[in-house]
């Protein structure tokens, strides 16, 4: 049975997930998996349907665009790739990264940048506008997965480095810390 | 996915709070070291120990590191040399000390424990040659520390033992005088001394511990202040019953702390992980400090009216909640009111809020006892020895550890500042009232009988 991939963007509002489902629902897809989020005024849905009526996608995309759309939501949908596209899994270490600084362009490109040079994967991430202080911080949190051929020294010197360049505190720990000091 | 209030909180502990593991102590049991000839036996010693902490410092460091949480200390406990070395005069336990300072050094470690002695019922030749060792080894070493139990529940108090204490403190003061007596600081008198305390000076590896063992102290005074003041902020009206309940819940999530980096240290080490001390140790540092908490809940000083009743309840919620956070707590797992090494604590004892009586008080619900106490340096041996006797009292009837470390410094009068450096700190003078008052009854010696709580079986 083929899977899609839908992710939808709008103006946050009550109703938009009703909206998604009973389209979906209408057009036969399963929703297998999802992760929704606001972000300020804005409404972000990611979702994984398993097709089981064999729908034409061309057809399941128009419907959506159609619906969705007359509701002010923004549509995109495909095939997704088998095994979802995965790369083969490479054994990796979680850890949290975060930096505080003054907000700046470019800063969170830096800041991936040098994670995706050794091929740290994020996992999550989160960027938390702080607008009560002069000038404007931003605080950043990525989840990552950190190969174990990547020694954390050098993770650590390749942060250390960006976070020079714009002015940031950083931090790097192992993700259990944060589970042990907050989870039962 | 961790929320972004967890990422937060974890990360102000660490940075604002002064989270920190204090302590992670290395046990390692002596007896298989011993010879015959002294020579082999000191070099037994220094070989066993130098080869089992070879990666100690470095491995705490690398952990410390991966989870973003410093490991402060790292020491080194043994087994009690008077029992190991039972059969070497005083002369050579001094030689012994040396090379425990020596393979101290060699593994990088501030403090090895263990030249220690239980005596709490009477004294083997080990013993005494021990005591008598004491001020000698802790005048020529710089990274030893001593205990000696001389008191339980199981067998009382033995006073012969107090007064040999109340003297020999005596003397570590006078051959470290021209260092404030920082000898005695390194000097505790016991009563029910735990087998695994991972703290300094008590620390030493009990005869019934592995062969060698982790154990851990965490901190944290610095996290339950400002959890108490957020709590006191969110909620003006907040009673002392719910403030008893962050407590315990902010005691857990320290407690987590030690018990993930010391389970990970053991297991680096190769060696068997043994207990979480969930002790609030403080420092001599602003926002780090046990005597903060009682002025976030309430009273203008630690040792004002009130004081022993916020220390009670303060240290059973951090008990229960290090309880629930580790199913191997032990060591002395309470809070600790060391003077010196608490600037607040220090600064309430210089003001007059805190007097040794209420110190003495506030012993009797807390996990030590009269810690880092610099006394004028005429207090007599027979003084402090009653002191001493008062304090292992209180323990013996609780069921609990007590201890003294007490600093007579040598020349100087109440009042006076003493510097002691390092996390050892800083003190004013505590005044004795009624010195040498108590000689006819420390000298009669013997035997202050079990009591009767000692009947349980």
């Amino acid at each position: 049975m083929e899977k899609l991939v839908l992710s939808v963007l709008g103006k946050d509002r009550p109703g938009i997930v009703a909206s998604i489902a009973s389209v979906l629902c209408s057009l036969g897809c399963n929703i297998e998996d999802c992760s929704q989020t606001i972000l300020q005024t804005e409404f972000a849905g990611i979702f994984i349907l398993s097709n089981r009526e064999n729908r034409p996608l061309d057809v399941i995309a128009r419907t959506l665009t159609d619906r969705l759309g007359a509701c002010g939501l923004t549509v995109d949908v495909k095939a997704m790739a088998e095994n979802g596209g995965k790369a083969a899994a490479t054994e990796s270490a979680p850890f949290v990264v975060t930096t505080l600084g003054p907000d700046q362009i470019g800063m969170i490109a830096a800041i991936s940048g040098a994670l995706a040079d050794l091929a740290v994967n994020i996992i999550n991430f989160k960027a938390i506008l702080c607008k009560e202080v002069e000038p404007e911080q931003l605080m950043t949190i990525f989840e990552v997965d950190v190969p174990l051929t990547v020694a954390q020294s050098d993770l650590k010197q390749k942060l250390a480095e960006v976070s020079r360049q714009y002015n940031l505190e950083f931090t790097i720990q192992h993700r259990a810390i944060f589970e042990a000091t907050n989870k039962i | 996915m961790l929320s972004n209030l967890e990422v937060l909180s974890t990360l102000e502990m660490i940075k604002s709070e002064n989270l920190d593991l204090r302590t992670v102590t290395l046990g390692v049991s002596l007896f298989d070291c011993v010879s015959d000839d002294p020579e082999r036996f000191q070099d037994n010693v220094y070989r066993k120990i130098v080869r089992l902490a070879a990666d100690l410092v470095a491995t705490c460091d690398e952990i410390g590191e991966k989870y973003g949480v410093p490991v402060v200390n790292k020491r080194i406990s043994v087994s009690p040399v008077a029992a190991v070395g039972a059969a070497l005069p005083a002369r050579q336990l001094v030689e012994m000390a040396k090379v425990l300072d020596r393979a101290a050094m060699e593994a990088r470690v501030d403090f090895v424990g263990g030249f220690s002695a239980l005596v709490e019922k009477g004294f083997s030749k080990g013993d005494l040659a021990l005591i008598e060792a004491i001020p000698e080894a802790l005048a020529t070493t710089s990274r030893l520390c001593s205990s000696v139990n001389v008191a339980s529940t199981r067998a009382g108090i033995n006073m012969d033992a107090v007064y040999r204490m109340g003297q020999t403190i005596k003397k570590t003061a006078e051959l470290t005088a021209e260092k404030d007596a920082l000898g005695c600081a390194k000097l505790v008198v016991f009563a029910n001394i735990p087998q695994d305390v991972p703290f300094m000076a008590g620390a030493y590896l009990g005869i019934g511990e592995p062969e060698a063992v982790i154990n851990v102290g965490v901190s944290g005074p610095g996290v339950v202040k400002k959890a108490i003041d957020r709590a006191r902020e969110a909620q003006p009206d907040i009673t002392l019953g719910e403030l008893s309940e962050i407590i315990k819940r902010t005691a857990c999530r320290v407690t987590r702390v030690g018990e993930l980096m010391g389970r990970e240290v053991a297991g680096r080490l190769g060696v068997r992980f043994g207990i979480v001390d969930l002790s609030l140790a403080p420092t001599p540092n602003v926002g780090d400090s046990v005597g903060e908490i009682f002025q976030s809940l309430g009273l203008a000083r630690i040792g004002v009216p009130g004081s022993t009743a916020v220390l009670a309840m303060v240290n059973d919620a951090v008990k229960k909640g290090g309880a629930f956070a580790s199913c191997n707590v032990g060591g002395l797992s309470g809070a600790f009111i060391p003077v010196s090494e608490d600037l607040n604590i220090a600064n309430a004892a210089a003001e007059g809020y805190l007097c040794l009586e209420k110190l003495e008080a506030m012993t009797s619900v807390c996990s030590v006892g009269l810690d880092m106490v610099a006394l004028p340096g005429d207090t007599t041996a027979e003084t402090l020895a009653g002191i001493i006797a008062d304090e292992m009292a209180i323990g013996m009837i609780n069921k609990k550890t007590t201890a003294a470390r007490l600093i007579p410094v040598p020349g100087r009068k109440a009042g006076e500042k003493v510097y002691f450096g390092g996390l050892l700190g800083e003190a004013v003078i505590m005044p004795v009232r009624s010195n040498d008052c108590s000689a006819d009854f420390i000298r009669r010696g013997g035997l202050i009988p079990a009591p009767i709580q000692s009947m349980s079986n």
